[in-house]
């Protein structure tokens, strides 16, 4: 087996082989290092990188596992965090030029969660600024410089975890930690052909992690396959004191023993480009051996999206008020950065007020349309197009393609709900295409399911690109 | 203060989601728009009316501006001026809605007490 055919294996075969003592963390790591520091550069996903840490904790995994001392299958395994969970012994940038010396030594929970599982830090990973609450427009937009996703470098990863999609997608590290507000996760997920788990609301504490929107963000991991992205969680979730959100019960669920139902939401296809919609149908097909499916779902309506933007514009407000009032905004990369944190300063709080009241009625209503319905999941592209290309603004990215169907990312991320993306095919310019899958509150398991049901049946998420194979 | 025990035992103890609501009341109908007096008669060389969230945002740009002014150039607040109109345009959005009356406004803590609640009783 060439060294790239084993950094391309799933989390689950390292870790086999870690066990068995056949693969030595120290040398797994430092084979991950050399790959982050030969092509992190060329696709801009790595901010920094955290050798002497990767060192130190491999081998102390080296030295557990040689004296019988196994923590479980995350022991030994490297991955990278985006620059905005901190991190002891390193800076914490949150991708904004201005907090290249932000430095906080300590681990964030989520960080120090894997570190007790044994995981190893290799590297923090590049983020779009302020993980994108200032409203940027195109992919230039943290001063580490737009992150390409290795299908065709011409092309942008997706944000605001970009550094965590590309960085899975090349092999320059089997797993990575990203967050999500509203989109954040799956988007590079999708735009970068892995698999990528939004946790529930209150899922993984966020105790450490900068915060954009403290009822909207949540951590999640960004890995080669379902099965992998669901180790990682079970390592990461539980309730932290430290925050308050967080659920206070375990993440040790399983999917139900029957058949399951899942909605095909109506008119999501429409408006995607072309090759979208054709991989989308074609999934539903694979789809239909695993599930039965239920065509044609429409979620409660709802003003999901204007309640979500106001949810994050009140809240962003807040956080962010020193930030802007300092100055140091205008020193941000974008420049529509440096003047989009003034609107939510003027937010209302009636305004913020109602829009959580709409959400508690979308968390009603979503929670019992799912029940009435019968409905395990719903399953939609990810995004109506592949990734953007790098040398225009979004908006002007796909003029063939006009997005349309259900508001479901604003829906799901207002209400907390879950969601799990994979890769399923490719569209132009050798691209990858993406299905997800959003569950009610607490349905990672199923999610998980049947992303693995799926991804036993198909093999896009083994596909590399080629450019780092 | 309220320790997030007090939270959980709350949401433990209030049925928050008891039944699914029928589907009817799921749609609620748009709340009727506010009276407004008719506008006084405007005099030949008025400049032309503006609307009411172009103007709201006008005003709130006018404070950040007596702020932050010297920071950005013309161009740029009119961008923000943009952007807020667009953020009470959607504030206008949720206003059409009629909401239940309630005792609270959906707390941060209360929503993951709740989540958890509702997650197990399943």
């Amino acid at each position: 087996m060439s060294t790239a055919d084993l950094l391309y294996l799933p989390v689950r075969e390292l870790a086999a082989r870690i066990r068995r003592r056949r693969l030595d963390p120290v040398e797994l790591a430092e084979a991950y290092l050399e790959r982050l520091e030969r092509f992190g550069p060329a696709l801009g996903a790595v901010v920094t990188l955290t050798r002497d840490r990767a060192l130190a904790e491999a081998r102390q995994a080296r030295a557990e596992i040689g004296a019988g001392r196994y923590r479980g299958p995350l022991h030994g395994i490297p991955y990278g965090a985006k620059d905005l969970l901190d991190a002891a012994g390193y800076p914490t940038t949150w991708g904004a030029a201005p907090l290249r010396q932000r430095r906080v030594d300590r681990d964030a929970t989520a960080i120090a969660r894997l570190r007790r599982a044994g995981a190893v830090l290799v590297a923090k990973l590049a983020t779009i600024e302020l993980a994108g609450g200032m409203g940027y427009r195109q992919a230039n937009a943290t001063f580490t410089g737009p992150t390409r996703t290795p299908w065709n470098l011409d092309y942008w990863a997706g944000g605001s975890s970009a550094g965590p999609g590309a960085a899975v997608a090349a092999a320059l590290v089997p797993f990575a930690l990203g967050t999500e507000t509203w989109g954040s996760i799956v988007t590079p997920a999708a735009f970068s052909g892995v698999t990528g788990l939004r946790p529930t609301y209150g899922r993984v504490s966020r105790a450490g992690a900068m915060a954009l929107s403290w009822t909207l963000d949540k951590i999640g991991p960004l890995a080669r396959t379902a099965d992998d992205a669901d180790l990682v969680l079970r390592a990461i979730a539980g309730p932290d004191p430290a925050d308050p959100a967080t659920l206070p019960v375990p993440y040790r669920d399983r999917p139900p023993r029957r058949r399951l139902r899942i909605g095909v939401l109506r008119g999501l296809g429409e408006g995607a480009q072309p090759e979208v919609r054709r991989n989308f149908e074609a999934s539903l097909a694979v789809l239909q051996d695993v599930a039965d499916l239920v065509f044609d779902v429409r979620l409660p309506p709802l003003p999901y999206n204007a309640a979500a933007t106001l949810v994050l514009a009140g809240e962003m407000g807040a956080i962010f008020e020193d930030f802007v009032d300092s100055g140091q905004v205008h020193e941000l990369t974008a420049p529509e950065d440096r003047i989009g944190g003034y609107p939510s300063q003027v937010v209302f709080a009636k305004d913020y007020l109602r829009a959580l009241r709409v959400r508690q009625e979308a968390i009603a209503a979503l929670e019992c349309w799912f029940r009435e319905q019968r409905l395990d999941a719903v399953v939609h592209p990810t995004r109506p197009t592949v990734a953007f290309p790098l040398d225009r603004p979004f908006r002007e990215a796909y003029r063939d393609a006009r997005g349309g169907g259900e508001p479901i990312s604003g829906a799901a991320n207002l209400a907390g709900l879950p969601s799990l993306a994979v890769p399923n095919g490719f569209g132009r310019a050798g691209l990858p295409t993406s299905l997800s899958f959003t569950g009610p509150l607490r349905s990672e398991a199923t999610l998980v399911a049947l992303g693995r049901a799926y991804q036993e049946r198909t093999d896009w998420h083994r596909r590399r690109p080629p450019a780092f194979a | 203060m309220p320790t997030r025990r007090d939270f959980l035992r709350l949401a433990l103890t209030t049925p928050l989601l008891p039944a699914c609501a029928p589907r009817s009341t799921l749609t609620l109908p748009a709340a009727p728009p506010p009276a407004t007096p008719p506008p006084p008669p405007t005099p030949p060389s008025a400049p032309a009316p503006t609307d009411p969230l172009t103007a709201t945002a006008d005003g709130l740009v006018a404070l950040l501006r007596a702020r932050y002014g010297a920071r950005a150039s013309d161009a740029e607040w009119t961008q923000v001026r943009d952007a807020v109109r667009d953020q009470l345009r959607l504030a206008e959005q949720l206003r059409r809605r009629r909401l239940e009356e309630s005792t609270e406004a959906a707390g941060h803590y209360y929503l993951a007490a709740r989540m958890a609640v509702e997650g197990a009783s399943v």
